[in-house]
């Protein structure tokens, strides 16, 4: 298994690290206050555009499903096999097929994304070199090619007042506000309505522990890290409007009719 | 049972794997890479375990280890004065321990971390450098602050103090002359690149490496004699001996290079597995260092050739000491190991966690 680090080194987060580096360098040369936070923002928005088909395909199998389980025809074999959960299965996969709806077609394009997205963060964190053993790794990562990314290291960290390469700290604590909210918008939008009490409890439970478990470690993140997870959200809240509206993010309040309206529109 | 429950499931199951992944592998924890420093019979060292441990050079008995939690890292190698070990740690705070009991006798907070290791003048100030991009000139006896000095980057190289002059350097690329009464600059360097390794001083000249440079700098005002490019950054200390500048680099190779032209004196650099961040000691006839490929490697300094390597099971990236026919090592397997200088036999070792003798299983 030792090759698979280089092979992951190679393909992922060596090109990741250059190019970032290179959006911080040309940034730094034209004097932009608070380059690497931008750098960050541009990269993470860059890496989203390359993912995006996944997400789409993956959105838009969401939606054909939503779709279906909203229906009557759905709702009706609930009711009627709802003591014979096997057979409801089995009629539940009929309709999958009659539909043309893989149930796990939004699972895979889910999945795609997730070793680009990991190894975003990875440069990130090697980028900011905030430890010596940090920056150690990084020269292992830089192409010798471009010389002048080296000269521009250390990246200067300082954005809005804020260090991206330590944890939260003075004003630096409204991050992992935007963390939480974020993650709970964009998973409240995302997740769809079911009949199952067993389904609406573990929505429930997900909707209110996930924003607070990825809220609560990016208090023990460094901001710059924390800043990526903003932007990836918030570019996931936008594809999720053009492809299902606000979903149920208005559910129980006043704007919910509207909301709903919109998305039919 | 609605279908699409296993497949929520799988899907919230590999989002937690991947959060963990990410968790797991946010960034690497500071370790830290200190070296050690033998006084009288007794093994001065950081440890990964966040720890300053005292322990008999001969034998690795434990003496005393501070601070009772441990710090997140310890990067600086303890110096000696006054009967007092002065090192500074991750948590921020700058130490001065006891040098037989390891009680704390001062302690000066400077809010940042610290990776620098001190050194002490004859002038009875103890000087450091510091992540907030400031170098201290603390009282050695009292750690009342006499003047600090502030770079544009955080200064991690450990500093050089002769004739009155401290040669320090910084993340901002630059190195710096100081008066080391005053705090006062007398001249800098721009070498281009971080600079993160101890100015050496030897024979009028400052040799220090930026990025994978490593320069001569004439000590009275900074110009520049020579200049040699490596293949890939050097963060090793430089160590001058007898002429000769030895340097290693994080692609694994050691250079020795003639202190007055720059020029290879080797007719090619010895290449170990992995990085070399350990400094080059060199005693008489071999030069040892560990390596980031887990090996501590003794080479022959007139040909550059190895005399024998040991491997142990983590990664060295801490300078090796040499006292009494022996070299003492620390490496991330969490043992601190004593070697026979002379072959590389293991004698004895002790886990830094506990402090304890250690069976490590080495080749």
């Amino acid at each position: 298994m030792d090759f698979l680090t280089p092979l992951w080194n190679m393909l992922i987060v060596d090109p990741m690290v250059n190019i970032l580096l290179w959006i911080y360098t040309m940034l730094n040369q034209v004097s932009i206050p608070g380059a690497y936070g931008i750098a960050i923002i541009i990269f993470t928005l860059m890496v989203r555009a390359v993912t995006l088909p996944f997400y789409s395909q993956q959105q838009k199998a969401m939606k054909k499903q939503q779709a279906l389980m909203q229906s009557d025809e759905w709702k009706a074999i609930q009711k009627k096999y709802a003591k014979d959960r096997e057979r409801l299965a089995q009629e539940q996969m009929k309709m999958y097929q009659k539909a043309g709806v893989n149930p796990l077609g939004g699972c895979l394009p889910a999945l795609i994304p997730w070793p680009i997205m990991i190894g975003l963060y990875q440069s990130i964190m090697t980028v900011m070199g905030a430890q010596p053993e940090q920056l150690m790794e990084l020269s292992k990562h830089l192409y010798a090619f471009l010389p002048a990314l080296a000269a521009a290291i250390p990246v200067q960290s300082d954005f809005l007042g804020m260090n991206l390469a330590r944890t939260p700290e003075g004003i630096g604590y409204i991050i992992p506000v935007l963390v939480l909210v974020s993650t709970w918008v964009q998973q409240k939008m995302m997740v769809m309505p079911t009949t199952d009490p067993q389904a609406a409890q573990m929505n429930q439970s997900m909707m209110i522990m996930m924003p607070l478990f990825i809220g609560y470690i990016s208090l023990s993140f460094p901001v710059g890290l924390s800043l990526y997870w903003i932007v990836f959200n918030i570019v996931g809240i936008v594809q999720q409007y053009f492809t299902t509206g606000w979903g149920n993010l208005f559910e129980g309040t006043p704007w919910a009719d509207r909301a709903k309206k919109s998305a039919k529109k | 049972m609605n279908t699409l429950i296993p497949t929520r499931l799988a899907l919230t199951r590999v989002m937690l794997l991947a959060a963990a992944f990410l968790l797991t592998a946010c960034g690497m924890p500071a370790t830290g890479w200190a070296g050690a420093r033998v006084v009288d019979n007794v093994l001065y060292t950081g440890t990964t375990a966040g720890k300053v441990m005292a322990l008999d050079a001969a034998t690795g008995a434990l003496k005393w280890q501070f601070p009772a939690q441990p710090a997140p890292a310890v990067y600086a190698t303890p110096a000696l004065a006054n009967g007092l070990v002065y090192v500074g740690m991750f948590d921020h705070k700058f130490y001065a321990l006891d040098a037989a009991t390891g009680a704390k006798k001062w302690e000066f907070d400077a809010n940042a971390p610290i990776v620098s290791s001190a050194v002490v003048g004859e002038n009875g100030l103890v000087y450091f450098g510091t992540n907030g991009k400031r170098i201290y000139a603390l009282d050695a006896l009292t750690g009342a602050k006499k003047w600090e000095f502030e770079t544009q980057g955080e200064v991690w190289a450990d500093l050089t103090l002769t004739q009155g002059v401290l040669y320090a350097a910084s993340l901002d690329h630059h190195v710096y002359a100081l008066d080391a009464a005053t705090g006062a600059r007398k001249w800098d360097f721009n070498a281009g690149g971080i600079v993160v390794t101890k100015p050496a001083v030897a024979e009028g000249l400052v040799y220090v490496a930026g990025l994978a440079r490593v320069y001569a700098l004439d000590a009275t005002n900074g110009t520049k004699k020579w200049e040699f490019t490596a293949p890939n950054w050097v963060w090793t200390n430089p160590t001058v001996v007898e002429g000769v500048v030895y340097i290693g680099t994080l692609a694994g190779h050691v250079y020795a290079l003639d202190a007055l032209t720059g020029k290879e004196k080797w007719n090619t650099p010895f290449k170990a597995g992995n990085a070399v961040r350990s400094a080059i000691v060199v005693e008489g006839d071999t030069a040892y260092f560990g390596s980031d490929d887990r090996r501590v490697y003794a080479i022959d300094v007139a040909t550059g050739r190895g005399k024998w390597s040991r491997l142990t099971n983590g990664r060295i990236l801490s300078s090796p000491a040499l006292a009494r026919g022996m070299v003492y090592v620390s490496s991330y397997d969490h043992l601190l190991y004593a070697l026979d200088a002379a072959t590389g036999t293991v004698r004895w070792s002790i886990e830094v966690t506990s402090g304890k003798p250690a069976t490590p299983s080495v080749k």
